[in-house]
């Protein structure tokens, strides 16, 4: 399929699925739409145009919603998470890869096995752990259970790209007289690019728009992290303000848009790696 | 993968270093607390007194005899086959339809999957205002066509909050399926499709004996993931209905949460979500068991 | 060499995740020296908030040096944060306990109250829990009908009907003259409130005495159960009937706050909601004339209001606060009855004053409407008194919290369309069991 020549080739088939697609994103063009109008305008007409633009909503996200700090705290979780798992999950793919058929084996089934575990069955004896640990609802304990939670999968992810790695670099290096750690870094780790940006797309990702599991480890006062903060405001019932909501939804994934929008293939490829085998 | 490791039984301290801190954090925080929680549900601890107390298997009687328990299975059950469904052969349609595109190809598969990177929560606010019975997008539109008695509830109708609940996920990721489906696609050799218009064979040919053959790895894959999708829906639960109206849309997920965090019994839920776990671990293996026979027979 | 910068990475390594992980942890919260913490749902209701910022400032008016810190908990309840700071040991010096009193007590978390802090104040002691006292005022409230006058007047009904029975025939004419009968939203806390005053004004006693057990302490006993008592299948019926007529379609979406724009836009004849909306009306410039009834019987009793004051539910002193700190809690605690403190806190919770020395009788508005509805919640409670309903005691009540989560599971059943009264019964019963095996 050439890529040079300019196709202009628009049948009936490519303007109703573009119709399709507009309206499977129509919801959020809808907060779009909305975040910019006041409340009883939501509530009037939602479909209709904003009679006065409004920009109060956006204001409120700072002063009412206070969401600055939970976004610096978000950013610096997704970059301590990422930076974990980025340097202890290759490493371990590459020891489990690199083993005797049955050790690699176990080790290979024993990381699987926390691809199927559904977050309730540790949720509590794991915040029992962190209290026996003394480190309960704070951030290092968010972060020890985000890495770990991501380890499965990340050694998984590894695995499969360090399998279509020829051995030959290694050998030589061996010969050379590098000890295994050292070949690790600096002739396989390289290699794994690729994966390592899948992985911090992915990560970054999850770890931005996870709401659910930082709400329960970080409990219920200290979470600060950008939807849990989000989700906190919602539950207070006596202030729900359509306009407030739609404009913090918008603020909220407007990162991940306009990221989305620059790098659409990175992004996909990046989220569908784990699947693709 | 050789049959020895590159470097000899000397490189053990190496293997250490390498392996050791991925085995320790995960093992600490992933496979003890599910291993401790085992442990806590042969008690009936509340979850914040001090001391629970051992109960051998009570909690696992309960369990058998629950009935709340048994709708939620029945629940998400119900919730998973449509999922299921959904992902495996609606994303399929989709992407085969995505497929034969000839110029937006790119833009319309972005379009599709921008909702998966939305939060769970912005995908359940969204929906949740949509469906708002007096609010909502979708009623004010019904009334404003003058087809307001087909207006409905449709978050907290009993009839309707099943389909509520598969639409906010199926929305958030079926542009994640279909692309899968499209990567798998993309692997057909052009020289089939070339063959086949010489045939003189229509779309609908291609797309049983050509196309659908080549994409039985992904459907199998995409089978599986959408089942462990199915069976984790909780936060979603969380955000919108609250396992409402009364405890229909509890699923085992939000009912363990239920049980533990609100109801204050805490080894209960850990029984729960153990039996849970073995059967997703049954679940899993059986799957991979039966697909992996299928595929070594096509 | 080379094994050298092998070395030498990892040790960069670790040394930058360290550093991350010490970064995000300075997200916690710094430990301060002079300062008080309480907890407050403060929710956004601009009386609570009042309050407080007067209670606040009392204080450190007469403390020099010392200050407030406040915790907003929102429109939760406070459990779920309990627990958590109970598990962290880092508990509020001062605590709002609303039913969570004997859950903190059993923990050894809260710090008693002397007698002579009641005598100064002149309130009357409440019932002890577990042998002491541990809490100011709280959460005496009344639980009654708010009303749209005009709109009742407007089928000829000007007086609080007698009976159940009359009370649904006045709402059958409101809704045959074309006015919404009955404001209800399903989705919210506040679907509960129908069942919940149906239960506390028909199955308890009006006058309990600790001989004669309670119908919570039967049922605890297994003597007596939702499955097996005819008042309770009597209430599930009138309830459905209550629903299936008078309730719009789609109420089940509705949550507290639509609720609220319903009623105080003057478009619902009936709300069933406790008195605190007194202290809403001036807020949203309600300017309609509203009355708060009694609940009327549906066994023949005389219609009531019902006190939900969980005896010893206000705020308390908790055992974290050590050494000075446990004087400047209580310090803080007396601030509550200086006497424009206290103003504040009546018109902001639509409560009558409890402290008979100090000068303040009740809420008090400027706003005409929300004064002439708090005269109106006091005449009320005149002529037909209180009963606490199932809010006997600390160690009488229904398996805590839970309750109203199942009472609200029953409503939306009901409003799903669920006739089967015999299943909505159990439903009542099961959950009351299993609660019971949390406690």
């Amino acid at each position: 399929m050439s890529q040079g020549r300019i196709r202009l080739r628009f049948g009936w088939l490519e303007g109703l699925m573009l119709l399709a697609g507009a309206v499977f994103v129509s919801p959020c063009l809808l907060a779009l739409l909305n975040a910019v109008k006041t409340n009883p305008e939501i509530i009037r007409d939602p479909l209709a145009l904003p009679e006065r633009w409004t920009l109060d909503n956006f204001k409120f996200i700072f002063t009412g919603m206070k969401l600055a700090r939970p976004m610096l705290n978000s950013l610096l979780m997704c970059a301590g998470v990422i930076l974990c798992l980025v340097t202890i999950a290759p490493m371990a793919a590459y020891s489990i890869m690199r083993r005797k058929m049955a050790t690699g084996r176990l080790l290979r089934v024993f990381f699987l096995i926390g691809l199927t575990v559904p977050f309730q069955i540790i949720m509590v004896p794991l915040l029992k752990l962190f209290r026996m640990m003394d480190i309960q609802f704070t951030y290092v304990a968010l972060l020890l259970h985000y890495v770990s939670w991501g380890l499965p999968l990340c050694v998984f992810i590894y695995s499969a790209f360090m399998a279509t790695i020829p051995r030959e670099l290694e050998e030589a290096a061996a010969i050379d007289g590098c000890g295994q750690v050292s070949t690790f870094w600096r002739i396989v780790f390289p290699l794994l690019t690729p994966c390592t940006i899948t992985v911090i797309i992915f990560w970054g990702l999850w770890i931005w728009n996870d709401f659910m599991q930082a709400f329960i480890v970080m409990g219920p006062t200290r979470g600060q992290l950008v939807f849990v903060q989000l989700w906190k405001f919602l539950n207070d019932q006596y202030v729900r303000n359509w306009n407030h909501i739609f404009a913090g939804v918008v603020v909220l994934s407007l990162p991940v848009t306009v990221l989305y929008v620059i790098m659409q293939r990175r992004f996909v490829k990046g989220l569908t790696a784990g699947a693709v085998k | 993968m050789g049959n020895a490791s590159t470097f000899g039984r000397r490189g053990w301290p190496a293997s250490l270093i390498l392996c050791g801190p991925a085995v320790v954090l995960y093992g600490t925080f992933v496979v003890l607390p599910a291993v401790l929680g085992f442990a806590y549900s042969l008690t009936d601890w509340t979850g914040w007194t001090a001391d629970p107390n051992f109960v051998g298997l009570d909690n696992f009687r309960e369990l058998a005899g629950d009935e709340r328990f048994a709708a939620a299975i029945r629940f998400t059950l119900s919730e998973t086959w449509m999922i299921v469904a959904f992902f495996t052969f609606g994303s399929l349609v989709l992407a085969v339809l995505l497929d034969r595109l000839r110029s937006v190809k790119g833009i319309v598969r972005g379009l599709f999957f921008y909702p998966y990177v939305l939060s769970i929560l912005v995908a359940a606010l969204l929906f949740k205002y949509l469906c708002n019975y007096n609010h909502g997008a979708i009623n004010l539109l019904l009334r404003s066509v003058g087809l307001g008695e087909w207006a409905q509830d449709w978050m907290m109708d009993p009839r309707w909050v099943g389909y509520f609940i598969f639409a906010m996920v199926g929305w958030s990721a079926a542009g994640f399926f279909t692309t899968l489906y499209l990567a798998n696609l993309q692997t057909i050799p052009t020289e089939l499709y070339e063959a086949a218009s010489l045939d003189g064979a229509g779309p609908l040919s291609v797309f049983t004996r050509i196309q659908l053959p080549m994409l039985v790895p992904t459907v199998t894959t995409n089978l599986v993931l959408a089942t462990i999708f199915g069976i984790n829906l909780f936060g979603q639960i969380v955000v919108t209905t609250e396992g409402g109206p009364g405890y229909r849309t509890a699923t085992v997920g939000y009912y363990i949460y239920w049980l533990g965090v609100k109801n204050n019994r805490q080894g209960y839920a850990s029984a729960v979500s153990f039996t849970v776990f073995i059967a997703l671990v049954a679940v899993a293996i059986v799957q991979v068991a039966l697909l992996r026979r299928r595929q070594v027979q096509l | 060499m080379q094994k050298r910068t092998g070395t030498g990475a990892c040790v960069l390594w670790v040394a930058v995740v360290a550093g991350l992980v010490l970064s995000a942890g300075c997200g916690k919260d710094a430990d301060s020296g002079k300062v008080i913490r309480v907890t407050r749902n403060i929710g956004g209701r601009e009386g609570f908030r009042l309050h407080f910022k007067a209670w606040q400032e009392a204080f450190e008016r007469d403390n020099p040096g010392w200050k407030i810190e406040l915790i907003d908990l929102g429109n939760q309840n406070g459990d779920e944060f309990y627990k958590a700071r109970i598990a962290t040991g880092d508990l509020p010096e001062v605590v709002m306990t609303w039913q969570l009193t004997p859950m903190l007590v059993k923990g050894n978390h809260l710090v008693p109250l002397d007698e002579a802090y009641y005598g100064k104040f002149g309130i009357p002691l409440p019932r002890k829990y577990k042998g002491r006292y541990y809490t100011t005022q709280g959460g005496i409230q009344v639980q009654g009908i708010a009303v749209n006058r005009k709109m009742w007047a407007d089928v000829g009904i000007t007086t609080p009907p007698q009976t159940w029975d009359e009370f649904v025939a006045g709402l059958a004419k409101l809704k045959a003259k074309g006015h919404r009968p009955l404001v209800l939203g399903g989705r919210e806390w506040s679907a509960f409130q129908p069942l919940f005053y149906a239960i506390a004004t028909n199955m308890y006693d009006r006058d309990p005495s600790p001989d004669k057990p309670s119908w919570t302490i039967r049922r605890n006993r297994a003597e007596v159960r939702f499955a097996t008592d005819p008042t309770a299948r009597l209430i599930l019926e009138k309830m459905i009937h209550l629903l299936d007529n008078f309730v719009e379609k789609g109420a089940a979406s509705d949550g507290y706050n639509e609720e609220q724009r319903i009623f105080y836009g003057g478009k619902g004849a009936t709300w069933m909601m406790g008195c605190w909306i007194a202290g809403d009306v001036e807020a949203n410039q309600v300017d309609f004339e509203i009355d708060y009834w009694p609940i009327p019987s549906m066994t023949g009793r005389k219609p009531v209001l019902i006190t939900c004051s969980v005896p010893q539910s206000g705020w308390a002193m908790t055992t974290s606060a050590t050494g000075e700190k446990r004087a400047k809690a209580r310090a803080f605690l007396e601030c509550f009855y200086d006497p424009e403190v206290y103003q504040l806190f009546l018109n902001g919770e639509g409560q009558f004053a409890a402290a008979s020395k100090v000068p303040v009788k009740g809420p008090r508005s400027a706003w005409e409407p929300a004064q002439r509805l708090f005269d109106n919640i006091q005449r009320t409670m005149d002529e037909y008194g209180t009963t606490p309903g199932f809010h006997i005691a600390l160690d009488d009540m229904p398996p805590p919290i839970l309750f109203s989560n199942t009472m609200k599971a029953v409503m939306q059943e009901m409003l799903a369309g669920t006739r089967d009264v015999d299943r909505l019964l159990k439903m009542l019963d099961d959950d009351w069991d299993s609660a019971l095996k949390g406690m």
